[in-house]
């Protein structure tokens, strides 16, 4: 087994992307394992085809188990009705998102203090703000100043994305019922910036930005991390991670990229696998001194798992709207209902974000377009007419919600794959099923003739957190307030794993933000951590 | 000079012919939108079918795992397999219907044995339906009948409107509506 050396190792390559730029531009020896490999946006996306929309069905369906390239794993989801969704690459799930780009709120971060439920992260918005607005600047945020639902911010770096007619037309919906709307923060840039183009809306981003308009990390970050001296090995495929005699990290085992095993040795390592990867990894790195996985003698790694549930209500129009052009996430954010209220019934809230006409293999596909005589007259009536609002539930941490490891299924290497066990709570529905009452009146008051609403959504597990927690108490938790594991000194998690609290906002800013600000403590602990 | 018929790879000549008929009965022609059939749904379905892929997780249960899901392309032999039962049943019933004179067979009987097929084999008639739809929205000349300029959307992009922000300003006059923490 080939054997190298290097300060800090980081797993994964989206969101460790910004903590890696951070450590390496000072000066720090980084080096990034990365299991799928580089996206080239100029040959490998096929939004110049016109078969476009069947890439959804199949090489970019954002499901690994329908997908099934060479760098996915399969995951077991027989016992979870959400789906999880991750992307393996340089820039991992950031390559298929429609980048949305909201903080999550001060709330947000003290939920027990202010709700009594669930637990207070270790770290506060206020902490967290010079990091957001780093991030900002390193990923191009289109927004508006001034949004009354969240602490002023520094400016965005670009205008926000445009309304269109569509956006006109829901506007006026949410004016009418004298309720909160804001073009949200979306990771695209509406206008060139810092060395990328601006959009030309051309509708789907989740089919990647072969202009580099939107933001991804493969083209933000790493760029600037490798120029700053950080290295990235990719098509590398962590096995485990592993342990000295002290009970330390000290490296990680990985099959490199011809499937020979190969060893890393390494002071600190850092996962960065999203909220189903880094579970994996942890619990199928196991030793005496850690049976049941590594960090994990209080039974906490994979644990809490949570996503965003999501509804959806579409209302359909009578005139066309020209839902196709434009960034198919319109990024209109609605937070009305976000903070608790319990007097509807749930503790916590949601958003909704709009989303513009689904495309026409989408439409025909919809179930409201049948087949035969009435196929054309359905289809006319509903293509490009449509507005979608995606009803963004919040998750409470629930311990029987998890992330296991399966018992039969691998991954190509023989990896034990990951297994997904989780119901959606009654607090969870009530919020859901608020959000499509609440939807539909928009909907009605902006002129929709017809309205139908998805209850649930499958295939929208993009968000995965909760499963190496942060926290103080020492007894239900896996990292501390700086990501740092309460039994493993020198290892650390960047991604969603370590959410408290879910939020009811798309989790890559404040994931970023934790990542550079988990950065700053290595580099502030170096002299501990590394010399 | 004859004209030779593109070679197909699952399906047999007459099998291609009923599926050509079935593909027009699932989107018919109306005004200027073309049947099925005119596009070449026959001809991708039969290309489709007779791709070699095989399922990549193969150890996969539950619903990824199953023909009954979104995933089209997975498993080409299995599909190939559904598809050709599927319309082995089709023919059969057409037989059936038509007393053997199967080209005869006018569209509203079809109609009607599809209806039932589309209960009784209700995997198959999903396949049939996604493989369908799938092929009539990508080609070009749908694509511009149904007004989107008949292109892909790179790498012109589209123009768009910023929209109208004034509406905003009532929603500034209410103020915060975040909780401080």
């Amino acid at each position: 087994m080939a054997e190298d050396r290097i300060d800090v190792v980081v797993v994964g390559a989206a969101s460790g992307a910004a903590f890696v730029w951070r450590l390496a531009t000072s000066g720090i020896n980084v080096m990034c394992l990365e299991q799928g490999g580089w996206i080239n946006p100029e040959t490998d996306y096929y939004t110049s085809d016109l078969d476009w929309e069947i890439h959804r069905q199949t090489d970019f369906n954002p499901n690994p188990n329908y997908r099934g390239l060479d760098a996915d794993y399969p995951v077991n989801g027989n016992d979870t009705p959400i789906a999880p969704l991750m992307y393996n690459s340089v820039g991992g799930s950031t390559i298929h998102w429609s980048a949305h780009f909201p903080r999550l709120k001060p709330s947000d971060f003290r939920v027990k203090s202010l709700d009594g439920v669930a637990d207070d992260w270790p770290v506060s918005y206020g902490e967290l703000e010079k990091y957001f607005s780093l991030n900002d600047r390193i990923m191009g945020v289109a927004g508006l100043n001034g949004d009354p639902a969240y602490p002023d911010k520094s400016p965005r770096q670009t205008p926000p994305v445009g309304l269109g007619k569509l956006g006109d037309r829901i506007a006026t919906g949410f004016d009418k019922l004298g309720w909160h709307w804001w073009p949200s923060d979306s990771a695209v840039n509406t206008v060139a910036y810092d060395g990328r183009e601006g959009c030309n809306n051309c509708g789907p981003c989740d089919l990647g930005c072969p202009i580099k308009a939107k933001a991804s990390t493969d083209v933000t970050y790493w760029p600037k991390a490798l120029a700053s001296g950080a290295k990235l090995v990719t098509e590398a495929r962590v096995r485990e991670i592993t342990i000295n005699h002290k009970g330390l990290a000290d490296g990680v085992i990985y099959y490199d990229s011809n499937g020979n095993v190969r060893e890393l040795k390494a002071k600190v390592v850092v996962m960065a696998c999203n909220g189903v990867g880094t579970p994996r990894l942890l619990l199928n790195s196991k030793s005496g001194l850690f049976p049941d996985g590594l960090g994990n003698s209080n039974g906490m790694v994979g644990k809490n798992l949570m996503f965003h549930p999501y509804a959806s209500v579409t209302g359909q129009f009578e005139e066309d709207l020209e839902g196709h052009k434009g960034p198919s996430p319109l990024n209109i954010m609605r937070s009305e209902h976000y903070e608790t209220d319990l007097s509807r019934g749930f503790v916590r809230g949601y958003a909704y974000q709009v989303v513009r006409s689904i495309a026409p293999v989408g439409t025909s596909l919809s179930g409201y377009v049948p087949w035969g005589k009435r196929h054309h007259q359905d289809f006319k009536e509903r293509f490009n007419r449509t507005i979608t609002f995606a009803v963004i539930g919040e998750d409470l941490p629930e311990v029987h919600n998890k992330v296991s490891l399966d018992t039969d299924l691998t991954d190509a290497d023989g990896i034990p794959a990951p297994r997904i066990t989780y119901t959606l709570s009654d607090n969870s529905r009530r919020i859901l099923d608020h959000g499509i009452l609440t939807s539909s009146q928009v909907m009605e008051a902006a002129g929709a003739t017809k309205i139908t609403a998805n209850p649930l959504i499958k295939e929208a597990g993009w968000h995965l957190m909760g499963t190496a927690r942060m926290g103080t108490d020492k007894g239900n938790s896996v990292v501390d307030g700086h990501g740092r594991s309460h039994e493993v000194r020198n290892l650390f998690v960047i991604d969603g794993s370590i959410f408290v609290t879910a939020g009811a906002v798309n989790p890559t800013s404040t994931i970023q933000a934790l990542a550079l600000y988990i950065a700053d403590y290595v580099k502030d602990n170096a002299r501990h951590l590394i010399d | 000079m004859a004209q030779t018929e593109p070679e197909t790879k699952t399906f047999t000549e007459s099998q291609m012919m009923l599926l050509r008929r079935v593909v027009d009965c699932l989107i018919p022609a109306k005004g200027d939108m073309p049947p099925a059939s005119l596009v070449g749904t026959a001809e991708y379905i039969d290309a489709i079918a007779s791709g070699d892929d095989l399922t990549k997780f193969p150890f996969l249960t539950g619903s990824a795992g199953s023909l009954d899901s979104d995933s089209v392309y997975i498993d080409r032999p299995k599909l190939r397999r559904l598809l050709l039962e599927g319309l082995k049943e089709i023919e059969d019933k057409v037989i059936e219907s038509t007393q053997g004179e199967s080209e005869f067979i006018s569209s509203n009987t079809l109609v009607k044995i599809l209806s039932d097929i589309e209960l009784s084999s209700p995997v198959f008639f999903r396949k049939l339906i996604r493989l369908t739809y799938n092929n009539y929205y990508t080609t070009q000349e749908v694509l511009r009948l149904i007004g989107t300029e008949g292109r892909a959307p790179q790498p012109q992009g589209y123009e768009l409107e910023s929209g109208n922000l004034d509406l905003l300003n009532a929603v500034k006059e209410r103020g915060q509506i975040w909780r401080n923490a």
